[in-house]
């Protein structure tokens, strides 16, 4: 029997050719674009809402920092585990110390001059400030297992003992008191006096 | 041989199971965590700053981890929410903000002495601000985590505290910082000077938001030579 020409096909060839132009512009258009056809992927969000930051303490200081030691620290903690792979949290502390005087320790008097002559009685180099690490800095090396508050506080308070274990040695503070002398004398220097005199108490 | 078989398998099962099962809580087990530590890095600078304030900035850190399907079509994206459970976390920190002059270039050329000598005028650099601590209160951070979700590590929480801290010092212009730092500087430098033997009612600091090292005034010859101490000490 001879194949009957209908003209619902010959409109279907159309529709689907057409269907099949459209899609290869489309194709081509996103090929030149140089996006993908389709893509899917889970997305998280990263970043911190906007809260407020409150002002605890405003505090007007005198103090001179003649030393600073910058300090990173790896405080490695386990739990043992029966049977089991022990629990382990690795992480990396970072922090600064600091060490000068204090203006506010300065005594009566400290500072004579008279003509061409200067002399001062300093008070005793420490420590600036006992807040030294900057625990947002942390870095997290590894952890496996579950850790609680009481973890990460013991690991910061070991962290800031190897710290100053580390930083406050007889040289450095050695080294604060000598740079402390040289600041001074220069300082005073660049005010004219000729003769300088520093003691530390 | 069948059950004695049997036995073993189990056994074998069990203790794969256990050990498997690591991150539950604590078992009776558990031993007092042991802490060991290694220095990194340590690095010494000499320094000549004068700290001036002291801000202590609280502030809880929020975050909302909620996943989203993103898919792209033909080049048209369509964003919908995940529903498989949403975590968040809010993390308490503590930022210690301290406000410094630095006095490390600090020389002649920013001294300048009127010719009868009784009036001081002294340029600084301009204060500077840095973060010298912060802490994390980890017994008041809180997690709220849905079932089909993991608790939030170490690491992620880190990299929250860090942008925090970095929200904080970014809002630093707004908390009048700079301004507490000149004052303190101010009570802290003139009794110096007056004690050096100036009248504290005639001298004149000026902050400059040019280089410590820059020539902010020309170094002439009414500076320091024209000056005589002479008076005591406060």
């Amino acid at each position: 029997m001879p194949h009957r020409y209908h003209p619902r096909h010959t409109a279907l060839a159309i529709l689907a050719l057409l269907a099949a132009i459209t899609l290869t512009a489309l194709y081509m258009r996103s090929c030149r674009e140089e996006r993908e056809l389709a893509s899917m992927s889970i997305v998280a969000s990263t970043g911190i809402d906007i809260t407020p930051a409150e002002i605890r303490s405003i505090e007007a200081i005198g103090q001179w920092e003649f030393l600073a030691i910058a300090c990173e620290e790896m405080v490695d903690t386990i739990r043992e585990r029966t049977l089991q792979r022990d629990d382990r949290l690795v992480r990396i502390y970072t922090g600064t110390l600091r060490i000068g005087l204090d203006m506010s320790e300065c005594e009566e008097g400290w500072l004579l001059a008279h003509g061409d002559t200067v002399s001062a009685t300093l008070p005793r180099l420490r420590l600036l400030s006992e807040r030294f690490i900057d625990e947002a800095r942390t870095r997290s090396f590894y952890e496996s297992g579950t850790w609680d508050a009481s973890a990460r506080e013991a690991m910061y308070a070991k962290a800031a003992h190897q710290m100053r274990r580390r930083a406050l040695t007889t040289d450095n503070m050695r080294a604060a008191r000598e740079n402390a002398r040289q600041q001074f004398t220069a300082l005073f220097r660049t005010f004219g006096f000729r003769h300088v005199e520093l003691r530390f108490r | 041989m069948k059950p004695l078989r049997l036995t073993i398998t189990a056994a074998i099962a069990a203790a794969v199971c256990m050990a498997s099962c690591r991150h539950g809580q604590d078992t009776p087990a558990a031993t007092v965590p042991a802490l060991d530590t290694a220095a990194l890095v340590m690095a010494v600078q000499q320094t000549s700053r004068l700290y001036t304030a002291e801000y202590r900035v609280h502030k809880i850190v929020t975050h909302a981890d909620i996943r989203r399907l993103h898919t792209t079509i033909l080049g048209r994206s369509y964003d919908m929410p995940l529903t498989l459970g949403d975590r968040k976390v809010a993390i308490p920190i503590d930022v210690t903000l301290r406000a410094y002059v630095d006095f490390a270039s600090f020389s002649a050329r920013q001294i300048e002495v009127s010719a009868d000598g009784t009036v001081l005028h002294v340029l600084l650099p301009e204060p500077q601000v840095e973060v010298t601590a912060s802490q994390i209160d980890h017994r008041a951070t809180r997690q709220f985590v849905d079932l089909l979700r993991s608790d939030f590590t170490d690491a992620e929480m880190s990299a929250l505290a860090r942008q925090g801290e970095e929200a904080v010092m970014q809002a630093v212009p707004q908390m009048g910082i700079m301004e507490t730092a000149r004052r303190s500087a101010t009570a802290t430098l003139i009794p110096l000077f007056a004690a050096m033997g100036f009248d504290q009612d005639h001298v004149v600091l000026t902050f400059t938001a040019a280089p410590s090292g820059a020539p902010t005034r020309s170094p002439s010859s009414a500076l320091v030579p024209t000056f005589s101490p002479g008076s005591e000490g406060r």
